[in-house]
Order: C-alpha cells, then structure tokens, then sequence
C-alpha cells in the first residue's frame, strides 16, 4: 500500500501531499479504490445521533440514550468506557460493569463442554466407606472444602464429584439426594453464567441466569438479576436490562442485603445505561472515595453535559479528577473536561 | 456550454479517469458518464472546491485546502459516478419496457437530493462490505468514521494506537477490495429511490 495512504490513516497527510496522491490516483485504479475505501469508511457509516437531541426527546430520552451506549457495550474486547454518543465532541461514561467478563474472573476452570452443563441444585450420593460419602457435584457446582451440604461436611471436591465425612447420626444411603444451599448453588450458577458470558455464549448466558432466578429468594438472585441486567444490555435488550436493575435495585434490602459495594456498583451502571443523576448521586453515597467514585462523578459529568449545563458538568469532570482515578480513567476524565471548552 | 467544455478540458485527466471506472462499471458510454459525473459535482460547492484543489492542472498560488478532505471527495465521485452509470441503465431499460411509450428518466435529483442519494449509496457499500470484516477492523472503522481520534479508539480499546491504526489499514484495504467487486460490471444495484 502506498506508505501516503498510511499518512493519511493517521490524518497526517498535509493537504499538498493530498493533492499529490489525488493526481496519483487518476492513474493507479487500486489507489484510487483505496481513498474511495478511505471516503466510504468515514461517510458511509450511518451517523451516530447526537445525545443532546435525544435529551430534548423528554421520557423517551433514557431509552434511547442507552440505545446509543449499546453500540460501544456490544464490543467483544472489554471496553473501560463507553460513549454517549459516536460525536468527535462526545463524553464518554464509564460503565465498567457492562463489560464482558473476561475468562479470567471466573473462580473454577470451565472447558467449553463444562461451561455449558449447568451447575446442580442437588446431588446424589455415590458411595459410603468409612463414613465418608461422595457425592456428584463438585466445583463446578460451587462446591467447597468446609461446606455444609446436607449431612456431609465437606473435605475433598473435584470438579464433578465431592467427598464428606457424614454427620454422626445421620442415615444416609447411596442413592440418597442432598440439596445444595441456594448461596452455593446460584453462586455457582453466577461463575457458569461468567464463564458462558466469557466464551462469547451470551444468550445461554442469559438463559442460564434466567433459569437459575426462581431458585432463590428475592435477595439470593439479586447479583444474579444484576448480572442478567448486564447481559441483557450487551446484546441491545436495553429496556430488560432497565427493568432487571431496577427490581435488583428494589431488593437491595431483601436478606442478604446488598452490601455498598454491591450497591455503589449496580447504581453506577443502571445510572450510566439511564444517564439519571438521581441513579448516580444514589451510587455515590456508597462510594466515598476511589475509582468508581471518579467514574460515577465522571458519568454525572456526562449527563450534566447532555443537559447543556456546562459549569456543573467541568464542576463534576473536576471532581472526578480529584478522586484519584486510574491512569486510563484520567485520561478519558480529562479529555471529557477539554471537550466542554473545546466541543469538536 | 463553452464553460462546460472548458471545465471538461481542465479536468480531462479526471474525465479519463471517471470514464475508465464507469466503463467499469458496465457503462456503454463512459465518457459521458464521467462529464455528467463531474457536471453533477461542481453543482455541489464542496466537491468543486475539493476537485478544484485536488484535481486541477495548477494549484493557484495561495489556495487554502477545500472543507472536504480528499478521501470524502473520492467517496462522493464514486458515489456519484455510480449513480449516473445506474440511471444510464435504469434508462436503458426503460426503453425496453415502454419501447415507444413515454419515456421513463429519472427525475434528476437537486444537489442537496444527490448528496442524500450518495450517502445512501456509500452506506449501502458498508452494509454489503461490513460483515466481511474482522470485528476488530469493524470495531475502529466505525469509531473512526464517528470522528474518534486513534489516541480514543485506542483508550476505549485498551490496544495501542499502533494496533487501532493497523487495524484501520486493513480495515480500509478490505473495503477497497470490496469497493473494487462493486465496480465490476453485472453487480450494479437498483437505483436507490429519492427521499
């Protein structure tokens, strides 16, 4: 490829070069298809809509705002932010808890074929010796060594199959089911629905988590419901992913009670798919301090921004940066707060 | 029209140019395909300039670049040559079906009318051409065409600016190749309908 073309990728072709390579390419077809490729490549694609018309758009603008963060959302690599809109002068939101997780975040190694077998809510005893019984299920269905599982207080696990010493007293027989605590079995299910989400498998990941809600209590499933939230918003489902949050949100209370960890972070990505500051003032009030303080004041930034409110939105930018962020959050926070003074 | 002739005399390199890619384009008569595409053009005051800045035989002392960048007029020319070799044909045919009835030419669109044909066109390419690309490449031509800068796409990314920008050229080299299928004749597509 002519090494102009490379220059002009990176937008550092002067206009004299321009002019040059354009009189090249009355008598070169392939560069000639090339710049057109070049044209094609920054006019063909739909425009983004602009986010402060969308605003305008009053009880529908939520929807269709996160509508546009979808786009960023869907890609497969984990994105630290995502945009508000596709505009040279667009903020940029943080929304980490929207990103793939990668395959890495899930606690017990799943090969393809194990990710897609489905954690146990029971299990059945294989053999008794010694007063030790085994069992099949194992890690992959979240159990550990020290656990409680019926009668047997566990001490040895694989992957399929666990050990336990029977308690004294306790009539068991092969055969016999031993139900796995619902803590364990949808904390099991949460890793599956990672490690579906990991491989790319989002709908069975979906559908994993859809399955395992009626397992539980209101509060038991609420991480679950939160991350089927997140899935749900990954492929586009946009006004699902709301209504998950929104009930998660609603169960914060239901034992066990969300901790502010759990609560800062649902906050922050229900408010940055809304961009309701309510959302995120909520969140803030769990997070006093670091890196998702910076990123939820950031997100309010954004939104105040939208609004047209420019002083509150470098008021929030400034805030954020003093917040310590990462180098990386830095680097977006600073760039939102140069393009309120510098639009395009 | 001696203005006209004298347009096509200052750009008869362009001309040549044009006439090669509609005959291309399955064109049964490129020449004129490529001065009705040039015509049509500096209706439009950003592509005259462009194609006055990028194409003329001499650059006038002191001439400030166009608004357009060179690659948008490129993407406009192609667009709007492809239009033209489509009327010719839709013509064509319409004198098949209606052989001695009236005459069924398109309408021919205002500038502004074009402009939104062409965009049409354009994205109908990306629309054909997109899915053939690696999702990465996908990913950053699309970030770029939203104005994104290399540094953004690769803060958003977490790659390196090396990586967006060699992504971005092969992106780019996937679509001329595409580009280039498109203009081979007997893949033309149906005339898109004004909006």
């Amino acid at each position: 490829m002519d090494p102009r073309i490379d220059s002009l990728t990176h937008g550092k072709l002067d206009p004299a070069a321009a002019r040059a390579l354009a009189q090249a390419a009355l008598h070169d077809e392939d560069l000639f298809d090339t710049l057109v490729a070049h044209g094609i490549a920054e006019l063909g694609l739909p425009p983004q809509k602009r986010p402060v018309r969308l605003w305008i758009a009053g009880g529908a603008a939520a929807a269709i705002a996160a509508g546009l963060i979808t786009f960023a959302i869907l890609r497969p690599t984990p994105p630290r932010t995502i945009a508000t809109t596709a505009q040279p002068a667009a903020m940029i939101l943080f929304a980490a808890g929207l990103r793939p997780v990668p395959a890495s975040a899930s606690p017990v190694f799943r090969s393809d074929e194990a990710a897609s077998r489905a954690p146990k809510s029971q299990a059945n005893v294989v053999s008794i010796e010694d007063g030790v019984a085994t069992i099949n299920a194992g890690s992959l269905d979240g159990i550990e060594k020290g656990q409680k599982i019926g009668a047997l207080t566990i001490t040895t696990v694989f992957r399929e199959r666990s050990r336990g010493a029977v308690a004294k007293g306790a009539s068991l027989q092969v055969g016999d089911t031993v139900l796995i605590p619902n803590a364990v079995h949808l904390s099991a299910v949460l890793a599956h629905v990672n490690a579906l989400a990991a491989s790319g498998q989002i709908e069975a990941a979906r559908e994993a988590a859809r399955n395992a809600l009626p397992t539980g209590s209101a509060g038991e499933t609420r991480q679950l419901l939160e991350r089927l939230a997140e899935l749900d918003y990954q492929t586009g489902a946009a006004n699902l992913a709301r209504s998950h949050y929104e009930t998660a949100v609603n169960n914060f209370d239901q034992p066990p009670a969300a901790g502010p960890a759990e609560r800062a972070s649902t906050l922050a990505d229900y408010g940055a798919i809304t961009l309701r500051s309510d959302l995120l003032n909520q969140g803030l009030s769990y997070a006093p301090s670091g890196p998702l303080r910076a990123q939820m004041l950031n997100n309010l930034g954004a939104v105040a921004q939208a609004q047209n409110d420019a002083a509150k939105a470098g008021d929030y930018y400034r805030q954020a940066l003093a917040q310590n962020p990462s180098a990386a959050d830095r680097a977006v926070i600073a760039a939102n707060l140069a393009r309120l003074s510098s639009p395009r | 029209m001696s203005d006209t002739r004298d347009v096509f005399f200052d750009y008869r390199r362009l001309l040549n140019a044009l006439g090669s890619r509609a005959r291309r384009m399955g064109s049964r008569d490129p020449e004129s395909a490529a001065q009705e595409t040039l015509k049509r053009s500096f209706e439009n005051s950003f592509s005259q300039a462009a194609i006055g800045y990028y194409f003329g035989d001499e650059l006038p002392f002191g001439a400030s670049p166009p608004e357009w960048p060179l690659e948008r007029l490129m993407a406009w020319l192609h667009g709007v040559l492809h239009y033209v070799v489509l009327e010719e044909h839709n013509r064509a045919s319409s004198r098949h079906e209606f052989a001695g009835g009236v005459e069924g030419d398109p309408r021919d669109p205002a500038p502004d009318q074009l402009d939104a044909l062409i965009r049409k066109e354009l994205q109908q390419i990306v629309v054909e051409c997109m899915p053939a690309l690696d999702a990465d490449y996908q990913r950053v031509l699309k970030m770029r065409a939203n104005g994104l800068k290399y540094g953004d796409i690769a803060t958003r990314l977490g790659v390196s600016e090396n990586t967006v920008a060699t992504w971005v050229s092969r992106g780019i080299r996937t679509l001329a190749q595409c580009v280039r299928r498109r203009t081979q004749p007997g893949i033309l597509r149906r005339l898109p309908e004004a909006q």
